[in-house]
């Protein structure tokens, strides 16, 4: 159970002069139950990368197969039911006049009846942690962290696999964001396999399993997000960061030439600032 | 206001509600609908109960943003921060209280318009603000209006593009320009108007790391260099961190106002509001039982206190 990706191309505007290359080729394995952020500088080939995952882009050339199912034209309707998509800024998306309609819009062509489709909006809403007193209201009511967690809702009611989220936690304030990366974890836990691109180096850091790092259209890294934000020239060149907590210590660690381990996660940081100084290292 | 007074806007106990029939608000209402933080649309929720949405969008606030300050205003989504931004320059109106802004009443017809020249703003979407077909004359497009001479003009026009780096871009078509630059585009288009103040209002909540460093760089050096006042609206905390002010706001009225260290410091407001601290800063945070002498805001800083303490144990 995975999602392989096997030679992977894509061009857009072929035989035009604007032709480009977008995907140059790549192959990788996303095991089910992984939790997976795509990293790269804007224009690297991310979001291209992304959208073939549940057939909204088909390739130009090499296949990618879900489960063992080759994405074609004729199967995206039973791929996009195991595939979810979550698109940047999901909120705009919403336009039926309530939230529960707005949910339950994707379970229409699921032909179930009207107590099956409640069940799920009831089991989904309460993943993402929705009052079911909003179900009545219109969506242009709510703040922008509820109107992302009904677009999110609104995925989750096809019970997908695998969720795919385009900066899931862009333009949220610090609640609005925690929340929606504990959402993310939460159903990672369930068994949900999670794939999504960030621009956030502090919150893939605390919340990915593997890193996959994009370059011109192929992958130029991919480890767990130790191995890759060890790399910080690397990524420097690239016009990448690496979380904040990493960088400060790095530093620390390079002028005071002390050898201490790199730190990718804040609690992480706690503790190595607690043991150095127990060690006497740090002196008031 | 006197000709010696510091002070650059002046919010006297300011109240302001949307859908008041009074004000007219339906159109307010329909140009803010796409807006994600949803700002005006104060519904809270306080984790057991959604509460109704509260009347006041903003109730009873007072301060005042002195000439040359960088200010920065923080707060949830629905705190009302995008609310006070629009009554800085007059495109909302207090239903009670007064805003001065640069001297002048906003609620004056007469100078309303010498209002949004000196005091200029900068909306969160990129795509939603820039009109020509090319760089150079979106940049004009300002004092095209107000009639400034051809000579005048391109000097101002070259002279902001100069300033927000994106002159080598004038030819450009602005479609083609990333997040960064068209926001950087769109300072530049303000700059042209020789305001006194420029509000960003989540100017940076859409762009890439990279495109919020430019244009975070191009407001702290039109600060510094230009004596430009700002006012940063941002969900952003590790952006409020270089401000000389910050002002808090929750439901509609300000809670807190103080340096940033004052602010990263109230552990109870930063509870209660849920707002997170920087990375960084956190990490330093969670050591509460160690006195490090000071209130750790950004990385740099957090690597100075580390090496201090260490050459204090070497030596």
């Amino acid at each position: 159970m995975s999602i392989l990706v096997k030679n992977l191309k894509h061009t857009y505007m072929r035989k035009t002069p604007f032709e480009k290359d977008a995907l140059k080729g790549i192959s990788l394995e996303i095991k089910k139950g992984e939790f997976v952020a795509i990293i790269g500088h804007t224009g690297s080939g991310k979001s291209t990368l992304l959208q073939h995952f549940n057939g909204l882009l088909l390739p130009t050339d090499g296949e990618i197969c879900i489960d063992g199912e080759r994405i074609t034209k004729k199967n995206l309707l039973s791929i996009r039911r195991k595939v979810g998509f979550v698109f940047q800024y999901p909120e705009h998306q919403l336009f039926e006049d309530t939230v529960y309609k707005d949910i339950a819009f994707g379970l229409k062509r699921f032909k179930l009846t009207d107590e099956e489709v409640r069940e799920r909006v009831l089991y989904a809403s309460k993943l993402v942690g929705l009052d079911e007193r909003l179900f009545e209201r219109s969506v242009f009511e709510l703040s922008g962290g509820e109107k992302r967690r009904v677009a999110v809702c609104g995925v989750l009611v096809s019970n997908p696999s695998y969720l795919i989220l385009d900066e899931p936690a862009s333009g949220l304030d610090s609640k609005g964001k925690r929340d929606m990366l504990a959402l993310l974890q939460k159903l990672n836990e369930s068994g949900v396999t999670v794939i999504l691109v960030s621009h956030s180096m502090d919150d893939v850091a605390e919340v990915a399993g593997r890193v996959i790092v994009m370059k011109d259209g192929a992958v130029v890294l991919d480890g767990t997000p130790l191995e890759v934000f060890s790399q910080r020239d690397y990524l420097s060149s690239l016009d990448l960061d690496i979380p904040e907590v990493t960088r400060m210590f790095m530093d620390f660690a390079d002028r005071s030439g002390l050898d201490i381990p790199v730190v990718i996660k804040k609690q992480e940081g706690v503790a190595l600032i607690r043991q150095l100084i127990a060690e006497g290292r740090l002196l008031k | 206001m006197k000709e010696n007074d510091k002070s650059f806007i002046i919010f006297d106990d300011v109240t302001f509600s949307y859908g008041d029939p009074e004000n007219n608000s339906s159109e307010e209402l329909d140009g803010t609908s796409g807006n994600s933080s949803g700002d005006s649309f104060a519904s809270t929720f306080d984790g057991s109960s959604y509460s109704e949405r509260p009347k006041e969008a903003v109730k009873n606030v007072s301060f005042t943003v002195d000439k040359g300050e960088f200010v920065a205003v923080i707060g949830s989504n629905g705190s009302g921060k995008s609310t006070v931004a629009k009554l800085m320059n007059g495109l909302l109106l207090p239903q009670s209280g007064t805003v001065i802004s640069a001297g002048y009443n906003t609620a004056n017809e007469d100078t309303i318009w010498e209002v949004r020249r000196l005091v200029g703003m900068v909306f969160q979407n990129p795509d939603n603000q820039i009109i020509s077909t090319s760089v150079e004359e979106d940049v004009a497009f300002g004092p095209e209006n107000i009639g400034v001479p051809r000579d005048d003009m391109i000097k101002r026009v070259d002279e902001a593009m100069k300033v927000c780096g994106v002159m080598d871009l004038r030819k450009c078509e602005p479609h083609l320009l990333s997040g960064g630059q068209k926001q950087r585009v769109s300072i530049a288009g303000i700059l042209a108007m020789r305001p006194s103040c420029i509000l960003l209002d989540e100017s940076t909540a859409m762009l890439d790391p990279k495109g919020r460093k430019s244009v975070l760089e191009t407001v702290k050096k039109l600060n510094k260099e230009e004596h430009i006042t700002i006012v940063l609206i941002t969900h952003h905390m590790d952006e409020i961190i270089e401000a000389d002010k910050v002002i808090v706001m929750d439901k509609g009225s300000v809670v807190k106002t103080g340096k940033p260290s004052e602010i990263f410091s109230d552990k109870k407001l930063l509870s209660d509001l849920s707002l997170e601290l920087p990375p960084a800063a956190s990490v330093f945070d969670s050591v509460d039982e160690f006195d490090f002498g000071e209130t750790v805001l950004s990385p740099s800083r957090g690597t100075e206190v580390l090496l201090n303490l260490y050459k204090r144990s070497i030596s």
